[in-house]
């Protein structure tokens, strides 16, 4: 699985890949424009980490190249800007999704799995984790055969874990994923401790081993016990 | 005090003494020259008793009485040393009335024996055209004034209209409006001055703060990234497994810190760009739905805390723009949520009049003057306090308008009127 990160920012792009690269074999920087340019004309990515604001050109150019070019990657653009025009525009001219900045890294992984599953396999339907079984169209989950009844935020919850597996996850990112601009009753996460409770409740009543760790002071961490 | 009327006040008061003291002067001067000319009369007729006693040396007899002058003759020992005249009451021969007689006294001597001659003239013809003259020039002086007074109220009125076209569009003037302001060409040079000098003012400081907001809004984006770096480094840090309680524990802190650094980010970005005009675009929208919708969202939190919620929730389709619309919505239900304590009360209502947000807190009454400025925050609190001045620049820029008030002794409630009478 190769990975491209198209950033100005280094710090930034050596933190994606450092994340990423449990999942992805490959994952490369391109700086600005023309570096860019040339990685995407020279090889074929699985996904492409698209900054907008680049020196040397606008990252919508190479997008626009890319498609013009008829390539098959799997966009995801990632803007300090937040405007709905902005995120209209890019996906509009092909990408694949928009991730406005500052992101949680557990959340730019799991929109590039996202990408990736859709592409790869046109679509794969199921995600597993041990005995976890997530039919993606349908939106139900499955311990084994049995189906485990959730709740729409319980079911998100699940996604992000597996989506993220083995890595832990802040309260922050969690939060963030569930409820849009939680930011402002920062340090509250009362109502997220009880999404969690419920969702361990329903998997372990289920038969399930009992997935999500707690990692203390910090979040949680989907793993097999 | 308008200037017109100060002008008119002075002006009317300066011109009435003036007119005064003419017409005093005037009728006196004429008195006198109108009472000179009686004493040459009366003179004339002194030469003519003189000649006729120089001539016939006997006093003149009145055949008959004549109207508007007596002749009397009176004996005296010794002459007078000089002619008087003088102005006394008599009565008419002729008509027996009262009346002014101008007199002249002097000596003559017939035959050894002196007389003291008086000749008295009326002075009612005198007086008759001295008053008519006088009344006349009142008339005129009253007229002049009435005239005058018109003239410049109407006159001075519409003289002043360019001014006060100028201070209606200051009024509406607003530093945030894109444009300057836009005032005619008058003729007034004063007015030419005023109007040139302000529109230049207000272009300058349209564009200065244009400039200051494409800044502001500039800065906020370039934030975003280091925000990024940040928090990615966070991420990176806590997939340690070996991080000591108190390390966790200072991590947590710093999430916490950058999550709120990153909502005050995007809060100022707004603001600004509402400020900037960006949501002007409006289309009937339904304010029932999306409130409804947003009320969906905080179902759980209202229940984890155990809010009380009371809704009475009303159809209400205005013409808005639907991205500050839901914007309005999101801050005030937000605030009242999060402002909540466990166990209290929420109350909304909606109609075509105004929405209604009222809830509980674990604050007394808020004061009103700092509620809507940016980052006025009451007592220790976790949010940033720019939700309200959001709120309020939403509704200025839509016409609508928001209150305060403290109800019940326990309820924070805000209401929106969307027609944006004001109603304190």
């Amino acid at each position: 699985m190769k990975i491209l990160i198209v950033e100005d920012e280094a710090a930034l792009a050596d933190s994606i890949c450092t994340y990423l690269r449990h999942e992805y074999a490959v994952c490369e920087h391109a700086a600005d424009f023309p570096a860019a340019r040339e990685k995407i004309e020279g090889a074929d990515y699985d996904c492409i980490i698209l900054d907008i604001n680049l020196p040397g050109g606008s990252g919508l150019q190479l997008l626009a190249e890319l498609k013009a070019d008829k390539k098959e990657e799997g966009v995801l653009i990632i803007s300090a800007r937040n405007a709905t025009d902005d995120k209209i525009t890019g996906l509009r001219m092909g990408a694949d999704d928009y991730l406005t900045k500052p992101f949680h890294l557990s959340e730019l992984s799991a929109r590039v799995e996202a990408i990736i599953r859709r592409k790869s396999f046109s679509g794969a339907t199921i995600l597993s984790y041990d005995q976890l079984h997530l039919d993606l169209n349908a939106k139900v989950v499955r311990i084994n055969d049995r189906v485990v009844e959730l709740t729409r935020k319980e079911y998100d919850l699940l996604l992000y874990f597996v989506s993220n597996k083995s890595k832990v996850i802040s309260k922050s990112a969690l939060a963030d994923h569930l409820w849009e601009d939680f930011g402002d009753s920062a340090g509250n996460y009362d109502f997220l401790y009880t999404h969690i409770k419920n969702l361990r409740r329903k998997l372990v009543s289920a038969g399930a081993p009992d997935y999500i760790q707690s990692v203390y002071g910090i979040g949680y961490k989907l793993h097999i016990p | 005090m308008k200037l017109a009327t100060r002008y008119q006040r002075s002006y009317l008061l300066s011109t009435i003494v003036i007119f005064l003291i003419a017409s005093t002067a005037f009728y006196l001067l004429l008195h006198r020259v109108l009472i000179f000319q009686m004493d040459e009369d009366l003179e004339i007729e002194q030469r003519e008793i003189e000649t006729y006693v120089s001539r016939f040396q006997a006093l003149p007899q009145n055949v008959l009485p004549v109207e508007d002058q007596i002749v009397t003759y009176t004996k005296v020992d010794a002459p007078l040393r000089a002619p008087i005249r003088r102005t006394k009451q008599m009565r008419d021969a002729v008509e027996k009335e009262a009346g002014d007689f101008r007199q002249l006294t002097f000596s003559v001597r017939v035959k050894d024996q002196w007389y003291q001659a008086a000749v008295s003239k009326s002075l009612d013809a005198t007086e008759g055209l001295t008053r008519q003259i006088a009344l006349i020039a009142l008339m005129i002086i009253a007229l002049l004034l009435v005239l005058l007074f018109l003239i410049n109220r109407y006159v001075l009125r519409r003289l002043w209209k360019p001014f006060y076209r100028t201070v209606a569009q200051l009024k509406a003037f607003g530093i945030d409006n894109r444009n300057g302001l836009v005032l005619p060409q008058v003729e007034t040079e004063e007015f030419a001055l005023l109007n040139a000098t302000l529109s230049a003012a207000s272009d300058k400081a349209v564009k200065d703060y244009a400039l200051l907001r494409t800044f502001t809004e500039n800065a906020s984006h370039e934030l975003q990234t280091p925000l990024a770096v940040v928090r990615s480094k966070l991420d990176l840090l806590i997939q340690d497994e070996a991080l000591s309680a108190s390390q966790s524990e200072m991590i947590a802190n710093a999430y916490t810190a950058l999550d709120k650094m990153r909502h005050l980010n995007q809060s100022l970005l707004e603001l600004a760009k509402i400020e900037s005009g960006q949501y002007t675009q409006t289309v009937q929208v339904d304010i029932q739905a999306l409130l409804l919708d947003k009320l969906r969202d905080f179902d759980e939190l209202l229940q984890s805390k155990e809010i009380s919620l009371t809704t009475n929730i009303g159809g209400c389709i205005i013409q808005a723009n639907p991205v500050t619309a839901e914007m309005l919505l999101d801050n005030l239900v937000t605030n009242a949520v999060y402002h909540n304590v466990n166990g209290g009360r929420f109350a909304i209502e909606l109609n075509a009049t105004r929405l209604l947000v009222c809830n509980t807190s674990g604050h007394a009454a808020l004061a009103p003057a700092r509620l809507f400025t940016r980052f006025g925050k009451t007592g220790a609190s976790a949010r940033t306090g720019l939700g309200l001045a959001i709120v309020k620049q939403i509704c200025e820029a839509n016409g609508y308008e928001v209150q305060y008030e403290y109800a019940d002794n326990e309820l924070h409630c805000f209401s929106v009127f969307w027609d944006g009478a004001d109603r304190t």
